[in-house]
């Protein structure tokens, strides 16, 4: 819900509940004061009959209005004074019309009188229905100027606060650019920039911080990997080294080797977890696929393997890194190198809203709910470090993208789709 | 050729120099940006090998420096930080190659070797080993004086065999110059075996002796003995 939204709904439920409590109240009060006086007339007229009665004077059946008053013998003998609302016909108006009632038992002489005295409530109605449309009116206005005062409110006060808004929304660590909002008059908002400027300051220092950690400790320890590979090459220019001793020299070689290369792995994870590549460009996926492709077909042939490509006319281009694009496919294309039986084909489609890699091969014994974690693998004995899925998925994480996994027709897929980019 | 290596890491620094010495060439090493930059301004040198993260200063504009100063100088940047932004910029800035951390000495020869000659003879160097005579532009090669075909890698093999004669050259070093980090250890090594077979039957065919001798768990040696 928006800001202004809300505001309106409570300021319209306010409205709301006070006019309807006030309207009836009003209403209520206003009928009541009517009736009161409608009701002190009949009673007074009432006295003035009796009067008459009493002093024996006749009393015309039909007084100037008619429908006012009617005076009836009655049998009975109990005085009464009972007040009723009626609908009686007008026949003047040809409709029915609310009237008050007071029918009174009065005995003069042993003779008993009833007497029925009637006033029209037409101008309590008519009221009634003025107050309301009235009330409404005056709602209506009420209205219609809150909403009015809201919206130009909030057009102008929180202008600092959309700007501060947008301002956020644009900010990235990556680009290590100060942070400005725009000054307001208003309290609250200064104290709003002054607290979001400081945060945004630490932590573009934390990250900084963070970058030249995992920069120097990449550095730190491939430095003496170097070091001790280099001493390997020296110690197996010796002369006389007895086979066993090269083997020896062998080993630690690929050990330390797949030691610097864990190290490239988790320091590659780790920047692109800090977001420290540039995601802004324009990259197209044809290109940078076809350039991936060209990079292991002699290692696919070699295998005996074929890589069939689907890609349609059109180049999607899509805003990103072209760096971790070409990493994506080359880890994913190794990946399907690795994993599958000789002598089969490797099929890759890129069309417009996907892309698409698969290969043959059995499927995994451990499931694949992991799959996309470090460390992760399916055969512990292998080559594979255990990183390269886990790159992929972070790399498409990066770039909104999302990376999955399917097992259909005893293929290995892995696909991405791109139309919402 | 007289090289400049720029390292700040002693112990690196003291076998990449001992190895240059051992293969004849003129190097001095320096473990700082200052120092670098004297020796950058007093005296001319064939190549420069600059690593990035100097204690003292950016590697970065040692590079642009260089090439500033001395345009014939042959630049390749040895860095840890096998960061592609870095290698991007490195290039932009003027360096000929970038060599990332940890990388084999057989491997940094030969990549001298190749820039000394786009550089020095403008590519038109041949190299020359008894009856091998390689000429690296047209990628030819020819046993007395007769022209052999080969396929690229086979080629690429040779050339990195001959640029490194007479060292013992592992498995592992070979095939990271051929494939890069493409391929699976056990791959490349299959790979690399079929490869030197044919090169080997390849050579023989054409009259050429066999001079690549097998190192039983290492790899491999081009030599004459």
């Amino acid at each position: 819900m928006k800001l202004i939204q809300a505001t309106t709904r409570s300021y319209f439920l306010y409205a709301f509940i006070a006019f309807a409590i006030g309207g009836l109240l009003s209403f209520w009060m206003v009928k009541n004061a009517l009736y009161e006086e409608v009701d002190e007339k009949l009673y007074e007229h009432l006295q003035e009959v009796k009067k008459a009665l009493d002093a024996g004077e006749t009393i015309p059946e039909a007084w100037p209005r008619k429908l006012e008053r009617q005076l009836t013998l009655s049998t009975a003998d109990t005085s009464l004074l009972q007040w009723k609302d009626s609908l009686i016909f007008h026949p003047g108006e040809k409709e029915f019309q609310p009237f008050r009632q007071l029918k009174s038992i009065h005995s003069v002489n042993g003779k008993s009188h009833q007497i029925v005295l009637h006033a029209s409530l037409i101008e309590a109605e008519d009221l009634a229905e003025a107050m309301g449309s009235a009330l409404a009116l005056l709602f209506v206005l009420l209205l219609a100027g809150l909403l009015l005062i809201n919206r130009s409110l909030l057009r102008k006060l929180w202008t600092p606060f959309f700007q501060t808004l947008e301002k956020l929304g644009d900010f990235r660590l990556v680009q290590n650019k100060k942070l400005a909002l725009p000054a307001s008059s208003i309290a609250e908002f200064q104290q709003l920039k002054a607290v979001l400027e400081d945060f945004s300051a630490q932590a573009q220092h934390d990250f900084e911080a963070v970058k030249a950690f995992t920069e120097n400790a990449s550095h730190e320890i491939q430095t003496p990997l170097a070091a001790a590979l280099l001493e390997l090459d020296l110690l197996a220019q010796k002369e006389g080294l007895s086979e066993e001793q090269l083997n020896h020299i062998q080993h630690t070689n690929l050990s330390l080797r797949r030691l610097s290369r864990l190290n490239e792995g988790l320091l590659l994870l780790a920047k692109i977890e800090n977001r420290q590549f540039e995601l802004g460009e324009q990259v197209a996926l044809k290109d940078v696929l076809t350039a991936s492709v060209g990079r292991f077909e002699e290692l696919a042939e070699a295998k005996g393997k074929g890589i069939e490509k689907h890609f349609s006319p059109a180049s999607k281009t899509i805003t990103g890194s072209s760096i971790l694009l070409e990493i994506l496919f080359d880890n994913l294309l190794k990946n399907a190198l690795r994993h599958s039986p000789e002598g089969c084909i490797i099929s890759i489609s890129l069309n417009e809203s996907s892309f698409r890699i698969c290969n043959p091969g059995q499927p995994f014994q451990k499931g694949t709910q992991h799959l996309f974690e470090r460390f992760n693998k399916e055969n512990h004995a292998s080559d594979s470090l255990g990183l390269g899925l886990a790159i992929c998925q972070e790399i498409c994480k990066a770039q909104q993208l999302q990376l999955q996994y399917e097992y259909r027709e005893g293929q290995h897929c892995f696909f991405v789709e791109i139309d919402s980019v | 050729m007289k090289i400049l290596l720029i390292e700040d890491d002693p112990s690196l620094a003291a076998i990449i120099r001992r190895y240059a010495l051992d293969e004849g060439l003129r190097c001095e090493a320096v473990g700082s940006y200052q120092e670098a930059e004297e020796k950058i301004f007093l005296y001319p040198y064939d190549m420069a090998l600059v690593d990035l993260g100097l204690p003292d200063g950016e590697g970065l504009e040692l590079v642009k420096a260089l090439r500033r100063h001395s345009p014939e100088t042959g630049i390749i940047i040895i860095s840890a930080r096998n960061a592609v932004d870095d290698r991007i910029k490195g290039l932009e800035y003027g360096a000929d190659d970038y060599l990332s951390k940890p990388f084999h000495l057989p491997e940094l020869k030969a990549r001298l070797r190749a820039l000394e000659r786009r550089r020095q003879h403008k590519g038109e160097e041949q190299l020359r080993f008894e009856e091998f005579t390689l000429i690296p532009e047209k990628h030819e090669v020819h046993i007395h004086n007769k022209s052999l075909a080969l396929r690229n890698k086979e080629y690429e093999l040779l050339l990195f065999l001959v640029v490194n004669e007479g060292r013992v050259l592992s498995k592992m070093a070979i095939a990271e110059h051929l494939w890069g980090d493409y391929m699976d250890e056990a791959d490349s090594f299959d790979f690399l075996y079929n490869h030197i077979k044919n090169l080997r039957k390849k050579i023989q065919e054409a009259g050429g002796k066999d001079y690549i001798q097998t190192i039983y768990g290492l790899g491999y040696k081009f030599s004459q003995a």
